[in-house]
């Protein structure tokens, strides 16, 4: 049990007298049945179910396991040579993954939310999964706008009844309903702007990213896109597609996407000059997704960063370089930068992306 | 007391649900522990019949909860009946008895699944399907029904188990469960059957399927699993297709990629997945059919 332990099971000791007790009772006669046993006592994730057989089998049967781990080194030299590299909406991607981080975000199915959720977007490899992560970031903001609409409160006028509400208050006065409850809805809906870079540094995570913000003017209506590398382009309605397809074939169409270099700074300045009137309200909520590597003076996007700040409710910077592991820029670091953004958050993995959802829904709550 | 591991694996096979070691050990661990089990796994591989065979087997009453985005408490434990109440009390405005009315008593209280489950004179299978779907806030209010199979009701106190549930959770893995859940429950991840498991059900659920047909049947659709596809048809697609060949009165698969290309829509579930699986990957999958 020590060992296992030692392998990252997390268990208690009420476990270890179970096992333990199973053990003693006769019915664990042969291997499979001990290790039957002890795993479903000791396991809590599909990557413990996953990883017991072959910690079982080291405990147990060192020699075997050695055997083994010469042939799954082979497998993942082989899986290395293969390694595809991450495609984007508009082809493929020139960034290859590091080998060495490869393994780190393996694994599909049930419990990928828990493998994947915290994985960096650049070391899921795997198809699958890398598919599974792009659906589970278009559907945040879906769970966000489902969220939302389920909030309702409660008003003494209104056209919804709540009887329950009614009668339950009327209790107090012996039944007699002297004042109705009723329900409304709130309808504090976020109005978000997303500027979203796609110039080709920010290629290799394009996909995930992309269904993000497909998924936010989707769920919200009234919301706007735009996209920019050297220019800024409005994306609105090529995001509402219906069909993924047919929002990569009109985007490929249109706009010579993950090629160049970045004007952040020409572009929020284009924005602020030629839009921000007709889309902006008091209440926007901007999201910013990129990697911020601009090829301007810093001072000009701070100028343009403060005249945008100055329009809206809040101004949200999605960076997928914040949380990387060798990046020594954190958010204050990007906050002392460019003082005029509310919140800089990392976008570098699902969980990044649920914090800038989590903030979404607070700053709707206002 | 022992698990009777081969007799449980008897009468699940019985039931028509094959059942593999593994699965067989954590239900027989869970009856005898008297713990939660929580299955994980994909959608369509037989969580849920899991829990209704188990119910089956142990001729006890299964009581389901389905988990869904903004489940509460009035739902899935209980709800005073408001209307019963404000009768009672207008009934007893004139009443000369000394009596006091109890408007939060037991004959106002209507049961919901999880309080109904504890409930039973006799232990039922309480099966919350899919609990990945429900909020955090529900999934925390769980933990003392899964760790001390009782429920706390603030007008009336603590409502404990007078027989203790057979407690079957499922999940998808569409979020990451809790530890806490976790740490209280059994734990089985239930992945797609191997051909040999997946022949086997078919054959226990269509026993009137032509031997040959269910062999290429079950090797194609394990082939189909290997592509690139958004949703992996799970078992219960298998036994569709299978049921929709057997209905086309179908007895090979080889050479009749039309009647596949037709029916594919019974294993595929996405329009992305229906355009990847075309006449040549069908082409190349059936070459794998033996």
């Amino acid at each position: 049990m020590r060992f296992l332990k030692a392998e990252g099971f997390v268990f208690g000791i009420g476990e270890s007298g179970d096992v333990l007790a199973q053990l003693e009772s006769g019915d664990c006669l042969d291997r499979n049945r001990v290790a039957h046993t002890m795993r479903a006592l000791t396991c809590r994730s599909k990557e413990d179910w996953v990883n017991f057989d072959l910690v079982f089998r080291k405990y147990w049967f060192p020699l075997e396991v050695a055997n083994h781990e010469l042939d799954v080194l082979e497998r993942v030299d082989s899986r290395n040579r293969n390694t595809q590299r991450l495609s984007g909406l508009a082809g493929a991607s020139k960034e290859s993954p590091r080998q060495d981080d490869e393994a780190g975000a393996d694994g599909i199915g049930a419990g990928t939310a828990r493998n994947i959720s915290k994985a960096d977007f650049r070391f899921i490899n795997d198809k699958s999964a890398m598919r599974q992560a792009e659906r589970i970031a278009e559907r945040m903001a879906n769970q966000l706008r489902r969220q939302l609409e389920r909030r309702r409160t409660y008003r003494t006028t209104g056209v919804q009844l709540d009887i329950r509400r009614t009668i339950r208050k009327s209790l107090s006065t012996g039944g007699l309903p002297l004042s109705a409850v009723y329900s409304v809805r709130r309808e504090k809906h976020p109005h978000l702007i997303v500027l979203h870079d796609v110039s080709h540094s920010m290629s290799w995570n394009n996909p995930l990213l992309f269904r993000f913000a497909r998924g936010l003017i989707r769920a919200f209506s009234g919301s706007h896109a735009f996209a920019f590398h050297t220019k800024l382009f409005p994306v609105t309605q090529i995001y509402q597609e219906q069909s993924l397809s047919r929002m990569r074939e009109r985007l490929e169409e249109n706009n010579k996407l993950w090629m160049g270099g970045t004007r952040i700074a020409a572009s929020v300045r284009t924005f602020n000059q030629k839009y921000s009137k007709s889309v902006l309200t008091p209440k926007s909520i901007v999201v910013v997704i990129s990697d911020g590597f601009d090829t301007e003076e810093q001072e000009n996007l701070n100028v343009e960063m403060n005249r945008l700040c100055s329009k809206v409710q809040s101004v949200l910077w999605l960076n997928p370089m914040l949380g990387r592991e060798g990046v020594s820029t954190t958010a204050s670091d990007l906050k002392r930068a460019l003082p005029a953004v509310d919140a800089f958050l990392p976008a570098n993995s699902l969980e990044g992306l649920q914090l800038a959802i989590k903030k979404i829904a607070g700053l709707s709550s206002l | 007391m022992s698990l009777e591991i081969p007799f449980l694996t008897e009468q699940f096979e019985a039931a028509g649900y094959i059942v593999d070691p593994p699965l067989v050990t954590t239900l027989g661990l869970m009856q005898q522990l008297e713990r939660p089990l929580l299955i994980e796994g994909e959608a369509g591989v037989g969580k849920t019949e899991a829990a209704k065979v188990l119910a089956s087997v142990n001729n006890a009453p299964l009581i389901r909860l389905q988990c869904y985005d903004g489940l509460d408490l009035s739902a899935a434990v209980y709800e005073w009946n408001y209307t019963k109440q404000l009768i009672a009390i207008k009934a007893n405005e004139g009443s000369q008895s000394d009596e006091k009315l109890d408007v939060f008593g037991q004959d106002f209280l209507m049961e919901r699944p999880l309080l109904q489950s504890i409930r039973q004179p006799q232990s039922a299978v309480l099966l919350i399907d899919e609990i990945d779907r429900a909020d955090e806030a529900f999934e925390a209010y769980l933990l003392e029904l899964l760790s001390d199979f009782q429920i706390s009701i603030p007008e009336l106190g603590t409502v404990k188990a007078l027989a203790k549930p057979k407690v079957v959770l499922t999940s998808n893995g569409t979020r990451e469960l809790s530890d806490a859940l976790r740490r209280r429950c059994l734990y089985h991840y239930m992945d797609y059957p191997d051909l040999n498991k997946e022949l086997a059900i078919v054959y226990a659920r269509l026993p009137e399927i032509d031997k040959k047909l269910g062999e290429q049947v079950v090797t194609f659709i394990q082939n189909v699993r290997l592509q690139d596809l958004q949703k992996r048809p799970g078992v219960a697609e298998t036994l569709d297709w299978a049921a929709a060949l057997i209905g086309l009165e179908l007895d090979t698969l080889k050479e009749n990629i039309d009647v596949i290309l037709a029916t594919k829509s019974c294993f595929l579930k996405t329009r992305e997945d229906v355009a990847e699986i075309d006449t040549d990957v069908v082409s190349e999958v059936l070459n794998a059919v033996a």
